[in-house]
């Protein structure tokens, strides 16, 4: 058993019914491999970085199970072919991860960003150009003297 | 060229923020953190300009490639259609 994290993006304008569907496809997807969910987070709405499939807003949810690797293909291949899903990321948490020992999991709900329908500012002014270098920061070359 | 201006800057070595603060996680869910380490143009700032140390710039370059993937974060902000 191996501990991954699935964080995926669905499509923000289905109906909750909808969204509820899709929850318990991947859940059960998960649960027929073999595999344990160990959290589910919808994450909120929220804008995207850049568009997917024509969509600039999405539905992020982050989804915590144990599971084999064979699990991962399954579940991605499901997710490749649901249209209801954009886009998806899998990371492995943990290679060894055993759920009978697994300490009982604080409900740590990440701050889900909820809805989010502020234009996207990026964070401090760092310009790219390393002439005018964004405050907060100081240009750290070393400036070697040249004696003639 | 020989003839060079003399800049003799002493600039204060930034500490690693991460490695200051052992609360501060590096993940690639919080765009946030992350933000702070990417240019207005969507580029990863390299090291120098920083002050992570090593370690935790590869571990930041990480989650800011996987924030991209799942488009928290801009590959790109330019777009010459």
């Amino acid at each position: 058993m191996r501990k991954y994290e699935t964080f995926f993006i669905m499509d923000p304008d289905l109906p909750d019914e909808v969204t509820a569907v899709v929850d318990d496809k991947l859940k059960n997807i998960v649960g027929s491999s073999g595999g344990m969910v160990l959290s589910y987070v919808p994450w909120g709405k929220k804008k995207l970085a850049y568009p997917v499939k024509r969509r600039s807003r999405g539905l992020y949810v982050l989804m915590e199970y144990a599971g084999g690797p064979e699990l991962v293909a399954e579940l991605e291949r499901n997710m490749r072919l649901d249209e209801r899903v954009l886009k998806f990321i899998t990371v492995k948490l943990e290679d060894r991860f055993d759920p009978e020992k697994a300490e009982p999991r604080e409900a740590v709900t990440p701050p889900p960003f909820g809805e989010e329908e502020d234009v996207e500012s990026s964070g401090p002014g760092i310009l790219d150009d390393e002439e005018g270098l964004g405050e907060g920061f100081e240009g750290d070359e070393e400036i070697e003297d040249e004696e003639e | 060229m020989a003839f060079r201006r003399k800049r003799r800057t002493f600039h204060r070595r930034k500490v690693c923020r991460f490695c200051v603060d052992a609360e501060l996680k590096i993940d690639y869910k919080d765009a946030k953190t992350l933000r702070y380490f990417v240019t207005e143009r969507g580029k990863i700032v390299p090291r120098r300009i920083s002050g992570n140390c090593a370690k935790h710039q590869r571990k930041m370059t990480l989650a800011v490639k996987r924030a991209r993937q799942i488009a928290l974060l801009p590959y790109t902000t330019i777009h010459t259609v």
